[in-house]
């Protein structure tokens, strides 16, 4: 038993330590942030389809994990983009950009989740739309994994929901986790530690469903 | 006496440890907090058993797909940003591409409270103001100007420069009208229509209008069908044509829906422009289309809409114009809106073998 649990840490380590190597920064095709945010502000139309083509899937993805719904994520992500748009001015440069811009794509899955509408048939879009019906090279038990873990973080609290998105899909850091929601660094550790246990009981509830 | 120790210590580190686990295992603890937790996970089994947990799940949830967002709006946006648009007043033929707008949608007004002033559009200005098309708050008093449609996600955005639109104050007034008339007809509003229609948006003070759809799908018994069904399903009827021949023959349908379902019906018309149904359905009861069929094709697929799904009558008779221009009885009294549809390429194999 005392050589599984020093297999087990050693590959948690690893793990760290692979994690380690990941840059988290922003990919800017090389355009620096600075002079990214430069021509931004200067009302650069090709900058913003530039910052547009960066995070246009990293900020639907995030809707899509947070709301459950594809039209919604393309309502929130066509709403963040033109928020950034109308608003890049009142960007002072504090935080990264990427945190300004995940805090306002926050901001608009609260708002969407608030006047959630009722009168709007529920989505299934993965029934549909799922990669795996466009690509065949993904298999049926992919899917199943992908539908379990959406319908798992779901069942999380909207809180928890959205540390998870933020640290486990879009890999942002304790810090920048807290910067985007305004909350303590100790708030986001506890909220993620408690969201990972409430989360892995949910997938194995699924799992244990599905044999 | 060992196991003894051992509970003890797990049953203590529940509180001192275990809430920094997860921290730990991310790499986003001090040096010094780091090396304790380590010290603490080679001899505490309930932790490392948390650990490991916690290093699984977070694997896990990793596998999750990532959803590309529409692609061709994407690359259209980045590859045409914010053209300016000419608009002509004399001529209100379209002079820009709607290549994100697929139906075309034409409004005229009835009581909707829009006034417009369009001034020339400086070509070299950047954008300052904009629109968004949305249900709930479209046309207020926003500058807007040589619109330039940004397709974005699936929405256009009109983007403004120098128009101006705003509410007329007296928004029951005929002078109201004409101007919402005028406005309507403008390349403004129909870009607006167009876009709201074809993206489930609709702008509330567009609703008491009658609308025209122009469909990309064409006009197979099918896509009637469904579309008949899919107007019975929100509480609305067929009005016109008599028959699902003449509709083949006319290439134009109109339903009329309650007012309270329009946002569902312009959804379901946008899913049906994208080649899917116009409803989630279980995918069982949806016909599979064949590998490498196209997305306008699968319309020519039958569709199969389960009976809970059909509120008052079958696809055969909405088809056969039993219930043309009439409104059901649980739908007296309610406000309705009457669209009218039209159908895309002329699907020649179709319609021979429909119509003699």
């Amino acid at each position: 038993m005392a050589i599984m649990h020093n297999t087990s840490i050693i590959l948690v380590e690893r793990s760290i330590r692979k994690r380690g190597k990941v840059t988290y920064a922003l990919v800017t095709d090389g355009l620096s942030e600075r002079v990214l945010v430069r021509k931004l502000k200067q009302g650069d139309e090709q900058a913003f389809a530039h910052l547009v083509k960066l995070y246009e899937t990293r900020v639907y993805n995030m809707a899509y994990r947070i709301t459950g719904s594809r039209e919604d994520a393309e309502d929130i992500t066509q709403e963040t983009f033109l928020g950034i748009h109308s608003g890049m001015t009142r960007f002072k440069g504090a935080s990264k950009l990427s945190t300004w811009i995940y805090r306002i794509a926050m901001n608009h899955c609260l708002e969407h989740t608030r006047r959630h509408r009722p009168e709007m048939l529920p989505l299934q879009d993965d029934v549909i739309h799922s990669p795996s019906s466009n690509d065949p090279q993904l298999s049926a038990e992919q899917a199943c994994t992908s539908d379990a873990i959406q319908r798992a973080l779901l069942g999380l609290s909207y809180e928890h929901r959205q540390v998870v998105v933020l640290h486990e899909l879009q890999e942002l850091t304790y810090s920048e986790i807290a910067d985007s929601l305004g909350i303590p660094i100790g708030t986001v550790k506890s909220r993620l530690f408690n969201a990972m246990r409430r989360l892995k009981d949910l997938l194995t509830d699924f799992a244990s469903d599905g044999e | 006496m060992k196991n003894s120790t051992e509970d003890n210590r797990s049953a203590s580190c529940r509180s001192r440890f275990q809430g920094e686990l997860k921290a730990y295992l991310d790499g986003e603890l001090g040096v010094l907090r780091k090396t304790l937790i380590r010290r603490h996970v080679e001899h505490c089994r309930e932790c490392s058993g948390e650990l490991e947990q916690l290093a699984s799940t977070s694997v896990l949830i990793k596998k999750a797909h990532v959803l590309q967002p529409p692609m061709h709006i994407a690359v259209r946006f980045a590859s045409e940003p914010a053209q300016p648009v000419r608009v002509d007043h004399r001529n209100p033929r379209l002079t820009w591409q709607p290549v994100l707008v697929v139906g075309a949608v034409l409004a005229t007004a009835a009581g909707a409270m829009v006034l417009v002033r369009m001034s020339p559009a400086p070509m070299h200005s950047s954008i300052r103001s904009g629109i968004v098309v949305h249900r709930d708050r479209v046309l207020k008093d926003t500058r807007v100007a040589s619109p330039t449609v940004l397709p974005l996600h699936g929405r256009a955005v009109l983007l403004a420069k120098t128009t101006t639109i705003r509410l007329s104050p007296d928004p029951t007034s005929a002078e109201a009208d004409r101007l919402t008339r005028e406005f309507f007809k403008s390349e403004q509003g129909k870009a607006l229509l167009a876009a709201s229609v074809n993206h489930r948006h609709v702008p509330s003070q567009v609703s008491a209008l009658p609308v025209q759809v122009a469909m990309n799908v064409p006009r197979t018994r099918s896509a009637v069908n469904l579309l008949v069904t899919f107007a019975n399903q929100l509480g609305g009827s067929r009005i016109s044509p008599d028959s699902g021949a003449q509709t083949l023959q006319r290439n134009e349908l109109t339903i009329r829906v309650p007012k309270s379902s329009l946002s569902q019906l312009a959804r379901g018309l946008a899913r049906m422009n994208a080649g899917l149904v116009p409803v989630d359905l279980p995918s069982s009861s949806v016909s599979a289309p064949a590998p490498g069929r196209s997305a306008r094709q699968r319309l020519a697929y039958p569709v199969m809409l389960p009976s809970n799904h059909i509120a008052r009558s079958t696809p055969r008779e909405n088809v056969e114009g039993n219930q043309t221009g009439k409104a059901t009885a649980a739908t007296k009294g309610v406000p309705m809106i009457v669209v009218h549809i039209t159908f895309g390429a002329k699907d020649r194999e179709s319609h021979n073998r429909t119509t003699p």
